[in-house]
């Protein structure tokens, strides 16, 4: 979290509208992304989006220690993400649509494809703990807590989920030799 | 080592949570097997490109501006809901008062009733003892300034900040 980041909180707690914006605009992706993989579903992730910055403009006023705010803000995320999760019945995982956005290059942008029609191949638990990790960096036992499951559940999930990846990646003819298996 | 146990523990070992005393164990049948160093390379390989398929994740258009809507509408719903909380509790804390001083309350309303009954009284006696059109210029003249009066109020009033002050 650079100065400006801090700042940025700061003037956001101390009830700064302008600087609410900012946070707004600098935080969105961020929040979204996480919400779009954990939820996989784009008008979901959208309202969850809303709903954890309303959480944020109301509960940041009580984070007395700035220092603490990224941790903050990922339990927070992480919690939103969850929490709508156990609610939401289960349904057939939705495919991601293409984005707006392409990767570097054709290759990369195949392989990121593939990964991400691969994750919605996830269980919703492996898909859980496997985002926990890679991409909200939490540590084993911080996801035992969070998701309130043994280490050892946690270590096997996370295995399978990366097996099952691996698996996809090898057999997808899209992206065979451009990505894992280019070190064959 | 055998390759099928280090493969079991290559997951943890990429993410810094193998134990150390098995840490060791586990290098060193990685610097002798090629095929194992393989597979903790593709790991890694796909620990990046799962961060980098997130990563590309956009943000739909507006998005920003929407969420910035609709916080600032719930924010003005939750600050009118305090407004009326506050003066619901303004009004409750000033009841008690209210029923202590009302003795003295009812002696000014009571006083406001009679000067103001007099007043009307005095005001018709001499209304209906001068000439017809200047009685009805005058009952005219006299509720234009009542609406006028009664305009003034209201624009006066209008100007206090009342939501800022209860919120």
């Amino acid at each position: 979290m650079t100065d400006k980041d801090l700042e940025i909180v700061l003037r956001c707690r101390s009830g700064d509208e302008e600087a609410f914006t900012d946070f707004v605009l600098h935080y969105t992706p961020y929040v979204y992304r996480t919400a779009v993989a954990f939820l996989h579903d784009r008008t979901e992730a959208e309202d969850l989006t809303q709903e954890i910055f309303l959480k944020v403009h109301r509960s940041l006023s009580q984070l007395h220690d700035l220092r603490t705010f990224p941790a903050w803000f990922k339990r927070l995320i992480t919690n939103a993400c969850l929490d709508h999760l156990k609610k939401k019945t289960p349904v057939p995982t939705a495919e991601f649509e293409l984005d707006r956005a392409a990767p570097s290059g054709p290759e990369q942008w195949e392989t990121r494809l593939v990964l991400r029609e691969a994750l919605a191949g996830l269980s919703l638990e492996q898909r859980q703990v496997l985002l926990l990790r890679e991409w909200q960096g939490y540590e084993y036992r911080e996801i035992a807590e969070l998701m309130g499951i043994p280490l050892g559940t946690v270590k096997s999930r996370l295995f399978s989920a990366r097996a099952h990846l691996k698996n996809v990646l090898e057999e997808e003819p899209r992206v065979r030799g451009t990505s894992t298996g280019r070190d064959r | 080592m055998e390759c099928r146990d280090c493969l079991e523990l290559i997951s943890e070992y990429v993410d810094g949570e193998l134990p150390l005393k098995r840490v060791s164990d586990l290098e060193n049948h990685l610097e002798g097997c090629s095929a194992c160093r393989a597979s903790e390379r593709e790991l890694r390989e796909l620990r990046r490109e799962l961060r980098g398929a997130v990563e590309s994740l956009v943000p739909p258009r507006g998005l920003e501006e929407r969420i910035l809507r609709s916080l600032w509408v719930s924010e003005r719903k939750a600050r009118q809901v305090r407004t009326v909380w506050t003066a619901l509790l303004l009004a409750a804390l000033f009841c008690p008062f209210f029923l202590f001083l009302s003795p003295v309350f009812a002696m000014f309303l009571n006083l406001a009733y009679v000067s103001t009954d007099a007043l009307w009284r005095a005001g018709f006696t001499l209304l209906k003892s001068a000439p017809a059109p200047l009685s009805l210029s005058l009952g005219v003249a006299g509720l234009l300034v009542m609406g006028l009066g009664a305009y003034l109020v209201r624009r006066i009033l209008r100007d206090i900040p009342a939501n800022e002050v209860f919120s």
